[in-house]
C-alpha cells in the first residue's frame, strides 16, 4: 500500500497530470483521484487489452500508450505497464507528447529499479 | 473518398488509411498488400469498438490514437458509422496529421467523392443505444437480458457491459430483437467471448434464461430449440 501511495503521489507530482487511475488488467482499482473511477477503469482496462490485442493483428511490437482526444479539452491518456494499466486525464492545457514523455520517464525509472532490484 | 485517402497519404510518416463502416466492413483501403482483407476486418472491429467505448465515456471525443514501437494507428469518426483509421509510422506529425483531417471534414465534397458510392448514412445507429437500453430497462425480454449481462462479468470481467451493449447492438442490427432471436444474440457473445471453454461457461450460466418454462416471456426456444 505504500508503494502504491509513493507512485500515486509521483504520478500527481507529473506537470499536465491532472486525475489519474492505476488498475490491474482486469479492472481492479488500485489506486486513483478521480470522483467517478468506476466508467474509467473499465474503459480503461478494455481499450489497454484492446490495444494489445490489436498490437498482435497489426503484427507490430510493444504497445506503448493510447490517447483519446477531446476537443480542446482533458485528454485521456492509458500506458500499459505489465498486467496493469495507468490512466492519466491530462489538464486541457498541457501539451499531449511533454505529458506522455514525462510520464514514460517515470515508467521506465519504475522498470529499472524493479529490475535493478531483482 | 480517394481523395480523402490519397490526401492523407501525401503526409510523411503516413503508411495508408482505411474507411470502414461496422456493418459493411472494408469499403476503401490504400494499405499495403501485406493489410489483406480479414486483417482490416479485424482491425476495423477492434478500434471501432475501443472508439466506442470512449465515446460512451467522452461525448466530445475527436480521435483515439495508439502508439506502438514501430507504428501509430488513428480512427476517427467521419461521420455516423464511417470511421477512418490511419496507419503511419510512429514519428508521424500528428498535429498536420490533425490539422487535415479538420480540413477534410470540413470539405463534405472530399469525402463523397466519385467514383466511390456515397457512405452509408446510417440513422438506425442512432436509435440503437435508446433501444439497446429500452430493451435493457423494460419490455418482457429486460429481466433475462440483465441476468445475460449479469452473467457475461463472471466470465469476461469488467469489460462486460461494454462487450454485452456491442452485442446488443450488433443483435438488433441483424435479428428482430425477441426470446426467439436469443439464439443469434448468444452466436454474437460467442463471437465476442472468442474462447470455447468460456463460452460453454458462459451458456451454463445463463441456461436458465434462455429456457422457456423458466421465463415468463413467451419464448419460442434457447439456442439448442432454435437450431432444430
Amino acid at each position: 500500500m505504500a508503494n502504491l501511495e509513493a507512485f500515486a503521489q509521483r504520478v500527481l507530482k507529473i506537470e499536465g497530470v491532472e486525475q489519474f487511475i492505476f488498475i490491474r488488467n482486469d479492472g481492479h482499482i488500485l489506486i486513483h483521484n478521480m470522483e467517478n473511477p468506476q466508467s474509467l477503469s473499465a474503459l480503461t482496462a478494455f481499450t489497454g487489452l484492446s490495444g494489445d490485442a490489436l498490437r498482435t493483428v497489426i503484427g507490430t511490437t510493444y504497445f506503448k500508450h493510447l490517447s483519446f482526444s477531446r476537443g480542446g479539452k482533458e485528454n485521456f491518456l492509458i500506458f500499459p505497464l505489465d498486467n496493469y494499466f495507468l490512466g492519466i486525464l491530462q489538464h486541457a492545457e498541457a501539451y499531449t507528447p511533454d505529458v506522455v514523455q514525462r510520464v514514460n520517464r517515470l515508467i521506465q525509472a519504475i522498470t529499472r529499479s524493479r529490475t535493478a532490484s531483482g | 473518398m480517394n481523395a480523402a485517402l490519397e490526401e492523407i497519404k501525401t503526409i510523411p510518416g503516413v503508411i495508408g488509411g482505411l474507411l470502414y463502416h461496422p456493418q459493411k466492413g472494408v469499403l476503401e483501403s490504400d494499405l499495403p498488400a501485406v493489410f489483406k482483407e480479414p486483417k482490416l476486418l479485424k482491425m476495423g472491429r477492434i478500434l471501432v469498438k475501443m472508439y466506442s467505448s470512449g465515446r460512451s465515456n467522452f461525448s466530445d471525443l475527436t480521435e483515439l490514437s495508439l502508439y506502438y514501437e514501430e507504428s501509430l494507428v488513428i480512427i476517427r469518426e467521419l461521420e455516423e458509422g464511417l470511421f477512418l483509421i490511419i496507419v503511419g509510422a510512429p514519428d508521424l506529425n500528428t498535429n498536420l496529421l490533425t490539422m487535415t483531417l479538420n480540413l477534410l471534414m470540413e470539405e463534405p465534397d472530399s469525402r463523397s467523392a466519385p467514383p466511390a458510392p456515397p457512405p452509408p448514412r446510417t440513422p438506425a445507429k442512432q436509435k440503437q443505444a435508446p433501444i439497446a437500453d429500452t430493451l435493457l430497462e423494460k419490455g418482457p425480454m429486460a429481466e433475462s437480458l440483465k441476468a445475460m449481462q449479469s452473467e457475461l462479468a463472471k466470465v469476461v470481467g469488467p469489460m462486460s457491459r461494454i462487450i454485452f451493449m456491442d452485442a446488443l447492438n450488433r443483435w438488433i442490427d441483424t435479428a428482430t430483437p425477441s426470446p426467439s432471436t436469443y439464439p443469434a444474440l448468444v452466436d454474437i457473445l460467442a463471437d465476442e467471448i472468442n474462447d470455447p471453454e468460456k463460452m460453454a461457461y458462459y451458456q451454463q450460466l445463463i441456461a436458465p434464461y434462455l429456457d422457456p418454462e423458466e421465463s415468463d416471456a413467451d419464448f419460442s426456444g434457447g439456442r439448442k430449440n432454435e437450431k432444430e
